[in-house]
């Protein structure tokens, strides 16, 4: 057998072309089998002239529209345009430790993208993997607090950006799963940024994470900005014991650090526990109220609506309501243990039982309200001493960067300002006087929320008390 | 900090071609016992390789079953299952005209079989792997291309 090797060993003697150049020059999908190409192009055309005609025919018999493709929230069928998208993940510092989980991540998409699906896993090798739709890359957790982690996902995408959602730029995304190798889960719907940030934003929690004082969002330019949902869904494990209300009632109640909810004791006997704050944000959050007559949580300022479960129902929120994960505490006692991001704003929800409290253009009927009784005390002595949410009297200004909250002497004239991040796109220059909600972290605002007593919003506008 | 992890984004064409460009040529040039279709072939193999990046697992074993298989199907189209070699061989040295000439007597799938296992060294499983045939028929193709080849190449005492 080794005779005829060593004839073969003769080839090697053949001069061999080199090909490099007609490599690089080769245009894509180029066949070398002509009569193939034809046959299978002539019967895909075929194909489709009889998909084509069956669709017509059927639409023509049932008088329906052909089927639109699914709208699943959580798959739809990418287009094929092949793009390669860059996110970059940073670690959000939270107390004196810092870490990327559990805590909060932040994942910036550079280009505009509509992401359908999307998780995060560890990899095996300590770093962190991205699936964004059909795409998936992964890259090395960062050495140190701050330094950004790239990793470049590539995949089909659809190349659609953003929808326009009353006016404010939302991505379209509509619910992120983020999934981790310890089989928490967790899902999560866009928050909305500053106008500068543009909205290509999300931001992922784990359940039951440590206290998390705010979510810090650095812009491509530099710029930070703090979320007014810093806390969200960063509850301390043990948030604070609330009363359950009778059988189909709703009350109001407190978690530990004074951020109002609601406590719904449903008809069918469960207990769900539902944020007081909306996620509509724009100069400043606002409390929703318990309306008795249609069943829902309604936002006396901008008229957000949801149901019992805090799902989104109608109005400019984003999503739903957070709400919170409970346990029993004793009788008629739950203990808030864990908080839920909210749910998107295609999540199903129920339908109203009677009469809405706020109506656009008909004078409010009552909401029951998270009580805010401002503190006898000026607001910067309220922010040098406080931890949580308070009520004070203040002023709040607009401003291109965010808000300015400042306690008026007796002239109306500001002493002292604070910064409160949010978003304040369309009313800078505007000042709402009244009663806020604020949330005081280490020394600043990180967050304020009108209440009933602020003249702030435009169904209730003018009509404080 | 760059954590870009794609497996081979270095998929380099110089390193690939100088260590299977030439080899393969040869043998897809023993094979098809045409410059022209073995040029094509191993070009367009490598072509699509590189277009392909990281979805091909194994690169060279990738190329060689893409380009015989490119190469086969261009000896169908033309219907030619004796390559007209004569033309070719004016650059050769003798004992490679031999053989090539010798070669292209066989029929097609004993060439293959041949010149896998004897010149790229391939085992019978692997040019299988190449040809998507199996192993035992490469073994059969072997057998019968060995006998034919000895035959034409004057070594029938062995």
């Amino acid at each position: 057998m080794s005779d005829l090797r060593e004839r073969f060993r003769a080839l090697d003697q053949i001069p061999s072309p080199d090909l490099r150049e007609d490599i690089l020059r080769r245009p894509v999908r180029r066949h070398l089998e002509p009569r193939w190409g034809r046959r299978l192009a002539a019967a895909a055309v075929a194909a489709g002239i009889t998909a084509l005609a069956v669709a017509l025919l059927v639409r023509a018999f049932l008088g329906q529209p052909p089927p639109r493709p699914a709208e699943d929230p959580e798959f739809t069928i990418p287009t094929p345009s092949r793009v390669e998208e860059i996110l970059h993940v940073e670690p959000v510092p939270h107390g004196e430790r810092s870490s990327l989980m559990p805590g909060w991540v932040l994942a910036r998409i550079e280009h505009d993208l509509r992401v359908t699906t999307m998780s995060v896993r560890r990899s095996k090798g300590g770093g962190i993997c991205f699936h964004l739709n059909s795409g998936r890359g992964c890259g090395s957790l960062p050495s140190a607090p701050g330094e950004p982690l790239v990793v470049h996902v590539s995949g089909n995408y659809d190349p659609d950006p953003t929808t326009f959602v009353y006016g404010a730029v939302m991505p379209s995304i509509r619910e992120v799963r983020v999934e981790f190798t310890d089989g928490t889960r967790i899902s999560a719907a866009p928050i909305p940024g500053p106008a500068e940030l543009t909205a290509n934003f999300y931001l992922f929690g784990v359940r039951g994470s440590p206290v998390l004082g705010s979510v810090r969002v650095v812009n491509a330019d530099g710029r930070a900005f703090t979320s007014p949902f810093g806390t969200v869904g960063a509850l301390p494990i043990a948030a604070g014991i609330l009363d359950v209300p009778a059988q189909g009632g709703t009350a109001t109640g407190r978690l530990a650090d004074g951020r109002p909810v609601f406590v719904v004791h449903h008809d069918d006997g469960t207990v769900t526990v539902v944020d007081g704050i909306s996620t509509h944000v724009t100069s400043a959050a606002t409390l929703v109220g318990w309306c008795e007559s249609s069943g829902w949580f309604e936002e006396p300022h901008y008229g957000s609506k949801f149901d019992p479960h805090g799902v989104y129902r109608d109005g400019p929120a984003p999503t739903g309501l957070i709400t919170y994960e409970i346990v029993e505490a004793g009788p008629s006692q739950v203990r808030v243990v864990g908080a839920h991001a909210p749910a998107s704003r295609w999540t199903p929800g129920e339908e109203p039982t009677g009469p809405f409290c706020m109506v656009v253009g008909r004078p409010p009927k009552p909401l029951v309200l998270p009580p805010v009784e401002p503190v006898d005390a000026t607001l910067s002595e309220v922010v040098a001493s406080h931890e949580g949410w308070v009520g004070v009297r203040a002023i709040l200004e607009a401003s291109p960067n965010g808000a300015l909250l400042c306690e008026p002497d007796t002239d109306g004239v500001c002493r002292e300002s604070f910064h409160v991040p949010s978003d304040t796109k369309s009313d800078v220059g505007t000042t709402y006087r009244g009663v806020w909600l604020i949330e005081v972290r280490n020394g600043a605002i990180v967050s304020v929320a009108a209440t009933p007593d602020t003249d702030f919003g435009s169904p209730r506008r003018g009509s404080s008390s | 900090m760059d954590a870009r992890v794609d497996a081979r984004a270095d998929t380099d064409l110089t390193s690939l071609w100088e260590e299977h460009g030439p080899r393969l040529w040869r043998a897809v040039f023993a094979y098809a016992g045409d410059r022209e279709v073995a040029s094509d072939a191993v070009a367009e193999a490598f072509a699509q390789c590189l277009r392909r990046g990281t979805e091909v697992r194994s690169p060279a074993r990738w190329i060689w079953r893409v380009a015989f298989r490119l190469a086969a199907g261009e000896l169908q189209r033309r219907g030619r299952h004796e390559p007209s070699t004569d033309e070719e061989l004016f650059l050769m040295p003798d004992p490679a005209i031999d053989l090539v000439r010798a070669l292209s007597q066989l029929p097609r799938k004993q060439r293959a079989a041949l010149v896998l296992h004897y010149y790229a060294g391939y085992t019978t499983r692997e040019a299988a792997e190449v040809l998507g045939s199996s192993a035992a028929t490469v073994r059969v193709h072997l057998s019968h291309g060995r006998k034919r080849l000895r035959e034409l190449l004057g070594d029938d005492d062995e």
